[in-house]
Order: C-alpha cells, then structure tokens, then sequence
C-alpha cells in the first residue's frame, strides 16, 4: 500500500458511502423487480402447492436444496478470512474481511429463506425450533435435519454477532460525521465508543475468542449441511468424504464469490488502494487449494464407487457421467476442478477480468455441483422402476433468481449504509504514525 | 458537564509521543489515565500495564454452558418422551454430540460478547468528557485526572511529551 | 557488518551429537533388527504387522515434518525459520524409509490374501505386486521431492558457508554446491527451485498417501471401505509430522538456546497442533457419525471391532484421549504452549496415540486369534525404527546449521532481540 495516512484512509472509505447516483437505483430497481418476481412465485408456490415446482417422485428435493446448500457455502468464505486468516495472524486480509463478512451475513440471510420455502406448509416452519409441543414431544434430534437447524442458527448468531462487534469502532468514526435520524442509528450501533484503551483492551480480547469460536463452527456448519445426505443410505450420498468435501467446495464457492464483488467494488469506487492487485492474488491462490481439494474429492468418489463393489453406487456414477445430468456434471468437473488451475498462471491469476470470468465460472460450477449430487442421487436409487426426472419449471427458477436478488438487495443497502472496508484495521496495518520518523521528514 | 469530572485531556499526533507522555505522567505519579486511540496498540496496554483480559472466563464459561445445555436438552427430552426413530437408541449420543457442539459455540460466543460489553463498560450512553471526534480519526488523547491544582504540572508534562493541544476534561475542541 | 555475524553465528551453532547418543540409537536399531528377524522365525504375520505399523508410523513422521517445511516455504512464514529447518531435517530419513518399504514385498501377499480370497471383485487392482509398485513409485517420488526441496534449501547455506570457508569440505557440501554461482544469482535460483519442488511435495503427497492408505491399510479388510479414509490418513501423518516436529525442536532448544528455538516459536507450534488436533478429530468423527448413522453391516463392522469389543476398544479409545483429548486440554493454556516440557510432553502424547492408532487399524484386520500382539516384538521393531529416524536425522545435524540464514532476516531479528535482552545463545 502506498504511504496512506490515517485520515486519507478515513476519506477514502466513507467516500463509498456518500448520496448513490442514477446507477445506483438502476441496479437497485432491476434488483427490486426481480425479488418481487420471485416473491410472486413464492406465493404462487403456496397457493398452488409444491406441485408447481420440478418435484415429482423420486426427486422430492432439488432447486430448493441446492440454493439451499449453494447459499451456505457462499456464506463459509467470510468467516475464513475473517476469522481463520486473523488466527493466522495474515495481514492482507484487513481491508477485505468486512466485504467477506457481509457477504456471509447475507448469504446466511438468504439461505435461511430456504428452509423456510421448501416446505409444503410454511407457516408451520416453527416445528423445526426445539421447543415442546403437546404432550412433551420435541424435535427430533437425531435427524440431520435438526442438526442443520442447531448448526445454521448458531451460525447466524455467531456471524452477525461477529460483524457488528468488528463494525462498532467503525460506527464510531461514521457516528462522528453524520447527523439527524442516521445518527441515532449509527451511535446505537457505535454503543458510545470512543477508543479508550479499556474498550480495545477487551474488544481485541473478546475478537481473538470469537474468532477461535468461529473457527470450528465454520467446519461444523457445512459438515453438518453435508450431513443432511451423507446420512442417508441413498447411493452416491452415503460417502464419509462428504464433510470436508463440502466444506472445501463452500470455501472454494464463497472466495469466488468475494472476489466477484471485490472486483466490481474496487472498480466502481476506485479503491485500488486497499484492495489490490495482491489481495485479489493471495485469493487466487485460496482458490487454487480449495478447487484441489475439490478435485481430490471428485477423484476419490470415483474410485471408491469402483472399488466399493457397490452395484447402485456404480451405476449411480456412471449415470452422472452419462444420464441426463451429464451437462450440469461435466460443467461441475470442468468448472470447479480444472478451470480453477488455470490460477497457477501467474499472468492469469493477476487480471482482473480473467479473475472475474474465473470466479463466476466457480459459482456457476458450484451451485450445478449441488445441483447434480442432489438430483442424480435421488433419480437413480435403488430401485430401477422408481427411477424419475426432475425437469425445473418457470417456478423453480424464479425463485432461485429472486434468492440472488434478495441478497443483492442486502449487499446494495450495506454498500451505502455501513463502511465496507474496516477503517479501524486498515490503520491497524499501516505504520504507526511515529514522531521519530516524522522528524526525519 | 465539566465540573464533575476534573482532568486534562492532551491530544497527540504520534505514537511514541503518547507513551512518552504515559510513563512520565505515571512516574510523576498521576495513575489515572485513559488513552484514546483511533486503533489499539498493544504499546499503549504495555505502558498502562493492563493485566490480561477477563473476557476469556466469561467465554469458558458460556462454552461449559453451552454444553451442559446441550447435554441437558437431548437426552432429557428424549427420555420424557422416548421414541424410536431410525432404529437407534433412545439416548443416543453421536447424533447429540452435535448439538452440544453448536450450543457449546453458541453460548461461548455470546457470553464472550456479553463479558466484552461488560468489562468495557459498554454500551455508554453519554459521550465521556475526555472523548473528541478527532481521536477516532487520526489523532491520539491521554485524559490525566488531576484536581485544579496540579493542572500546571500536568499541563507542562504533557507538552514536553508533545501534546498539540491541551484541554480540560469536557471542553469542546476548537473547531 | 551484524547480519555477517549472526550467519557465522549459525553455523557455529551447528549441534553436535555425542558418541554416547550415536551409539544408543545404533544400539537401538541393532537390536531391532535383531528382533524383527527373530520375530520372522517365531510368528511372521506378527512380525510383519509389527513391520508394518512401524514402517507407516516413522515414515509418516518424517513425512509430515518435510511437509510442514513445504508449506512454510509457499504461505512465505516468517515466525519459526529454525522450526521449519528442523523440519527440513527429517528428510534425511525419507530414502532409508524408502528402502524399508521394499521388504514389505515378501509379505503383502500374506497380508492381502485372505482379503482377496473372501472378496476377489476387485481383481488385478490387488494384486500384491501391483499394489508394491505402484506403492514403491508413489514413495520413490516423494522421496525425490522431498530430498530435492531441501537441497535447495542447503544449497544456500553451504555455498554461503563454503565461499566464506567456515567449515571444511566434504564430498557432500561438494555435491551440493556443485556449479555455485555466486550468492546473488543462487539466491534466485535456489528461491524458484523450492517454490516449484514444495508445490510439487504438496500436491504429490496427499495422492501418495492416499493411496497408502487405501492399499496398506484398508485393503487388509475385504469389505469395508470409506471415501474419507485417504484423507484421513493424510491429515493424520500431517499431524504427526508436527508431533515428531514438536519433539524435535524442544530437544533442538536444549542445544542450542532458547534465543533460537523461541518460546514464542514454541507456542506458535502449539497452536498448530491444537488447530491439527481437532482437523484430525474431525477426520475420525466425520468416518465414524457417517458409519454409524447408515447402520449398514459392511461398514460399521469394521468400526464395532475397533471401537465396542474388546480388546481393541481398550486401543481406540486411548488413542482418542493421547491423540485427541488430553492435548486439547493442554493446549487451551496459552501459557502452557511456551513451555518446552509441555510442549514436548504434547509431542509423546500425541506420537504415542498416533502409533496405537495405526495398530489398531492394522491388527484386528490381520490378527484373529484371541491374544493382543502387543509385546517384545512390537516394541523391538518399534526401537530399531526409532534408531534408524535417530541416526538418519543425527546425519542432518551434524551437517545443516539449525538457523536457515537463508530466511536468517527474520531470526536475526529475534537473535538481536534477545541479545538486548540478555539472553545469549548457547555455544556448543
């Protein structure tokens, strides 16, 4: 970073934050129209019945899982940078982490609406909460599907927790400069700061613990999400490598992600200065590992339904390969296995529109990954004459596009309304400002 | 306002002329003192000798809570109403494990929060007296409390630190 | 000039070994190959098990270290530079271990057999001497990589060492530097050469082990089988790596300073095993809650022998609590990680559950009489191992200055600090 001192740096970043312009509410409206387009087919949804959607036997999960789970593993790369990369004592990610972190928040935000969609009767999506109904009966906690509950809340919990607690020294500087109505808002969510040293003493504390609970949660979460087929004895889920596969495959998603609008952030309000060419780099490089684990993953599924002598589980293989899933799974291999390599040229891995292409490609993989384990699983199960396609309707569609503008919607508003580099570390990684050195300038 | 709490507040531009300033007002034996910065430095909590945070306590405990929670929730309602799903056991803990783990985190991150706010003695609802907008800027601020008559000695030890600006405790900055 | 002094400083501070040791590990592996030998007369299978556990115990070790080095080296960390030297330093090890993986021929048939025999579908794949080749390839590479990464990681050393003349010559600082061209142009040179070979250990090595694992370990079972094993396996090695690592640099510390081996070094280390303690648990947990809520036979037979009858429950349960348990206890105190005791004792705790779990997954697949094999034999062939590791790494040591000065900015730095503080390194 070029020599920024501490009130350039405060100028910069709230520049993001001043009066948006007509593009802004360009985006802002299309976004709009198409979160009211799949708020309307939601409510088609419920006044119809699931039977709008793609669902038929034997595929009785399919989109709505797979947002479900692709919305998740969006949500796992923030709480890497910010917390495991702090544990790591990694610089560079100061100034990216508060992006990353919102884009967990929301991501969280607009998974968590799937729970909520998937089933037939919303309105009771209560029974899933562990409380006791009549009788003394609660839920079932032996089921995946509770576990889910528990580990997606608790992450909730945690990464908001997480993410105002980072914000508050920022709210401060913001509470500083604004006045009237936002003000109040940004001094209830300053908390009366003022950077004593009492204050950082126990703030940095209660971040590095945080930071260690969160550390683990993160694993657990898209462990147990993976859990939720791995569980199962359907052929193709029932697998062991299914929890550190996914959660490679959520941070492989979520860091594509981050880099997707990093990019488009840095280009629209020039923040080259503290998001560099480096940071995109050392992403880059994230990328790389996680997309082989990735490919690790698919290489050892592949020999293991061989090597398992499993009939169903074999054909379940070959059926990816050759069914009529075959795109979705060769745009799954190609995308999220091989594409990523090309990061290891470093000509590749330092243009910003080969990152960008690269990084939409890896969600774009992703999400059909999902896609393609959760529906080739439950097409060809056990039994061949129960064997079925699942074919997406208008519906379907519809609302995966309106989960995308809802968290769009999220990220537009943050944009404008909270600070989307941390101020605080960003000085923090600067050189302090020292009288000796002033002196010899 | 300015009455009820008396002291002065310097505000420094450098670092080093902050802890400068610390250890010579705590040599010269004035102990009451509170820093504001626009970023922590583990030099400040050095020179103030800070002992280590309580925080951590309060996050074993939320931790050891949530699992006893966790623990508690699973196996007690599963023995009150006991039904056998899946063919496993009515008591059967790999699958409780996990939501001992998850409440485990959950309870330890909240508490951690809950001792944060606590021992920083947040959220405030006024403003202190020494706080100016500036420190959370690009400038640093050392509140001494001191009574009326030491503001002298206080003053001239905080300039030979090299304090830009000295007010008293409450006084609005120029500007 | 003060970073000429402390370089010089380095390669004074090369550890010298005693006879006295030299001779107790040489006695070590005399006896245990004597014992192994005798073993193959008395019970083959048990002395071939024991052959085994040991071979994937000590090879692991000095594995895993060599790829903590690696990924030092890519992620460019600054904190223990003499950490990651000692951890170079097992590679010395690697082609002996090599050579003790070519005698497993004479008995991969009796392991894979009965195996085979009750559930032939899988065909040429298991055949022994495929199985040895493609093991004793997989093996051979890493040993390559391994020993060509930390040649470049010499190089440097020695070439600096040698043009100052700090050392007299021998035929291998000859073969090292051989064609040095000057510190500017090797430094660039030597820098390329490990980026490439530390990438390439680590993408060598988690489809190296894998495979080991899948062909040595889970082929001994005729149906059971587990996607994750492999990189199980990995990660378990990994973690032992940093155990022997741990153990290493605490004995390091006792000879050459604590200004070297750092205590914040030590705890840095701590923390890296606390964070591999529960990657590994959550590799055993991931296999295990899988397995046993799918309640299918194949499976969880393989799981209910180790873990719920005995006597290899007695095994599995403490490996969990040396492995597992007690060092996350241990670790949660961030004091506690600056202690070289402690962090040592953390080291044996954790080698030790790691070499009862690689028993425990080999044994019950082979042995199927009521006795526990777990006598004179295991532990015999369990020394001579252990001397062989010894005496390999005492080779490093005595040749290889503790201090990389290489990367010796940041551990002159720290050199620096302590001197201003006091401390002064111990002269051997």
């Amino acid at each position: 970073m070029p020599q920024l001192t501490y009130s350039q740096v405060d100028r910069d970043i709230l520049r993001v934050m001043t009066a948006p312009g007509r593009r802004y509410y360009t985006l802002l409206l299309i976004d709009l129209v198409v979160l009211g387009w799949g708020i309307f087919a939601w409510r088609y949804t419920i006044e119809r019945g699931l039977g709008v959607w793609g669902l038929t036997h034997p595929v009785m999960w399919a989109m709505d899982i797979t947002n479900f789970v692709f919305w998740v593993g969006i949500a796992h790369s923030g709480t890497l940078i910010s917390a495991i990369l702090y544990l790591f004592r990694v610089r560079w990610r100061a100034s990216i982490y508060r992006t990353a972190e919102a884009v967990t928040v929301f991501a969280l935000f607009t998974a968590g609406l799937f729970p909520i969609i998937h089933l037939g009767r919303p309105w009771v999506f209560h029974w899933l909460l562990p409380y006791s109904q009549l009788g003394g009966l609660w839920v079932n906690f032996r089921s995946p599907l509770v576990w889910d509950v528990f580990a997606v809340m608790t992450y909730m919990i945690i990464s908001v927790l997480f993410f105002f607690t980072g914000l508050v020294p920022d709210m401060a500087i913001v509470r500083n400069r604004s006045s009237g109505w936002r003000q109040k808002i940004y001094a209830f969510m300053a908390q009366g700061w003022q950077g004593t040293d009492r204050q950082w003493h126990h703030y940095k504390a209660a971040y590095v613990f945080l930071a260690a609970l969160a550390t683990p949660l993160v694993i657990s979460v898209h462990s147990v999400v993976s859990w939720d087929f791995a569980q199962s004895i359907v052929a193709g889920w029932h697998s062991t490598i299914f929890a550190p596969y996914f959660v490679a495959g959520a941070i492989h998603s979520g860091l594509a992600m981050v880099i997707t609008l990093l990019i488009l952030l840095r280009r629209t309000f020039r923040l080259d200065a503290y998001i560099t060419q480096e940071h995109l780099e050392n992403l880059a490089k994230l990328i790389i590992l996680t997309g082989l684990i990735v490919g690790y993953a698919y290489a050892v599924e592949t020999y293991i339904a061989w090597y398992s002598n499993n009939v169903p589980e074999w054909q379940r293989f070959t059926y990816q390969v050759t069914g009529e899933y075959a795109i979705p799974f060769w745009i799954m291999i190609l995308f999220n296995s091989l594409v990523p390599l090309l990061f290891f040229v470093k000509r590749i891995r330092t243009s910003t529109p080969w990152l960008l292409m690269i990084a939409i490609l890896i969600n774009i993989g992703m999400w059909m990954e999902r896609f393609v384990i959760i529906v080739t699983g439950l097409a060809h199960e056990y039994d061949p004459y129960s064997w079925g396609l699942f074919i997406p309707t208008w519906v379907d569609i519809s609302i995966t596009l309106g989960a995308f503008a809802w968290f769009f919607l999220w990220f537009l508003l943050f944009i404008k309304f909270l600070p989307v580099i941390s101020i605080v570390e960003v000085k923090e990684e600067l050189p302090p400002p020292m009288k000796s050195q002033a002196g010899e300038n | 306002m300015a009455d009820s709490v008396t002291g002065l507040v310097g505000s420094f531009r450098y670092v080093d002329s902050l802890l400068e300033a610390i250890e010579q007002l705590r040599e010269a034996g004035y102990r009451e003192l509170q820093a504001l910065s626009p970023v922590p430095h583990h030099a400040i909590d050095e020179a103030l000798e800070k002992p280590v945070s309580p925080v951590r306590y309060f996050t074993l405990v939320g931790c050891l809570l949530g699992c006893l929670t966790g623990f508690t929730l699973t196996i007690a309602t599963s023995l009150y109403y006991p039904m056998i799903t899946g063919g496993k056991p009515i008591v059967s803990i790999p699958p409780f494990l996990i939501i001992v783990f998850e409440l485990t985190i959950l309870f330890g991150g909240l508490l951690t929060l809950g001792g944060m706010l606590l021992n920083a003695r947040l959220p405030v609802v006024g403003i202190g007296p020494a706080y100016q907008p500036r420190f959370s800027e690009d400038q640093f601020g050392l509140w001494v409390r001191c009574a009326d008559k030491d503001y002298e000695t206080v003053t001239s030890l905080l300039k030979n630190a090299g304090a830009e600006e000295i007010l008293r405790a409450g006084q609005d900055p120029a500007l | 000039m003060v970073l000429q002094q402390e370089r010089e400083q380095s390669w004074k501070l090369l550890p010298q070994v005693s006879p006295r040791w030299q001779a107790i590990f040489g006695a070590l592996l005399s006896c245990g190959a004597l014992i192994f030998f005798l073993a193959l007369r008395i019970d083959p299978l048990r002395g071939w098990q024991a052959y085994l556990i040991n071979f994937l115990f000590w090879g692991g070790m000095a594995q895993g270290a060599v790829v903590f080095a690696a990924i030092y080296h890519v992620v460019g960390g600054k904190w223990g530079p003499s950490v990651r030297r000692c951890g170079e330093g097992m590679v010395a090890f690697l082609p002996v271990n090599f050579a003790l993986f070519l005698p497993l021929y004479f008995t991969l048939d009796r392991f894979l057999s009965p195996a085979r025999e009750l559930n032939p579908a899988r065909g040429a794949w298991f055949d022994p001497r495929f199985i040895f080749v493609r093991g004793g390839l997989g093996l051979a590479l890493m040993t390559v990589l391994s020993l060509f990464f930390v040649y470049y990681s010499v190089r440097l050393e020695v070439g600096w060492a040698q043009e100052r003349k700090l050392r007299p010559r021998r035929w291998l600082y000859e073969w090292i530097t051989d064609g040095w061209q000057g510190e500017a142009v090797e430094n660039q040179r030597c820098q390329r050469g490990m980026d490439v070979l530390a990438a390439g250990v680590l993408l060598a090595y988690p489809m190296t082990y894998t495979f080991m694992a899948f062909d040595l370990i889970m082929a001994l079972d005729p149906f059971w089988y587990s996607s994750l094993f492999g990189g199980y396996f990995f990660i378990s090695t990994f973690y032992l790596g940093l155990a022997g690592l741990a153990l290493v640099c605490v004995l390091m510390q006792g000879q050459v300073g604590s200004s070297v081996v750092t205590p914040s070094q030590l705890s840095d280390l701590g923390r890296l095993l606390l964070g591999f303690n529960l990657t590994y648990f959550a590799m055993v947990w991931s296999q295990y809650i899988v397995i046993w809520y799918g309640n299918l036979p194949e499976e969880t037979q393989f799981i209910i022998l180790r873990v719920w009858k005995m006597p290899w429950a007695i095994f599995s349960w403490s490996v969990l609590a040396l492995s597992v348990f007690i060092p996350f206890l241990i670790s949660l105190s961030q004091r506690a990680k600056r202690v070289p005791a402690i962090v040592f004792s953390l080291g044996v705790l954790i080698a030790l559950g790691l070499w009862l779990e690689r028993y425990v997954l080999i044994v019950p697949s082979l042995w199927h009489s009521d006795s526990v094999p777990l006598g004179w034999i295991e532990i015999g062939v369990a020394a001579g191992f252990l001397g062989a590791c010894g005496l390999s790494y005492f080779f490093f040591l005595r040749r290889f200055p503790v201090i990389p000065f290489a990367f010796a900015s940041a551990q002159s730095a720290v050199l620096l600090e302590n001197k201003g503080a006091g401390q002064s390194a111990v002269n051997v």
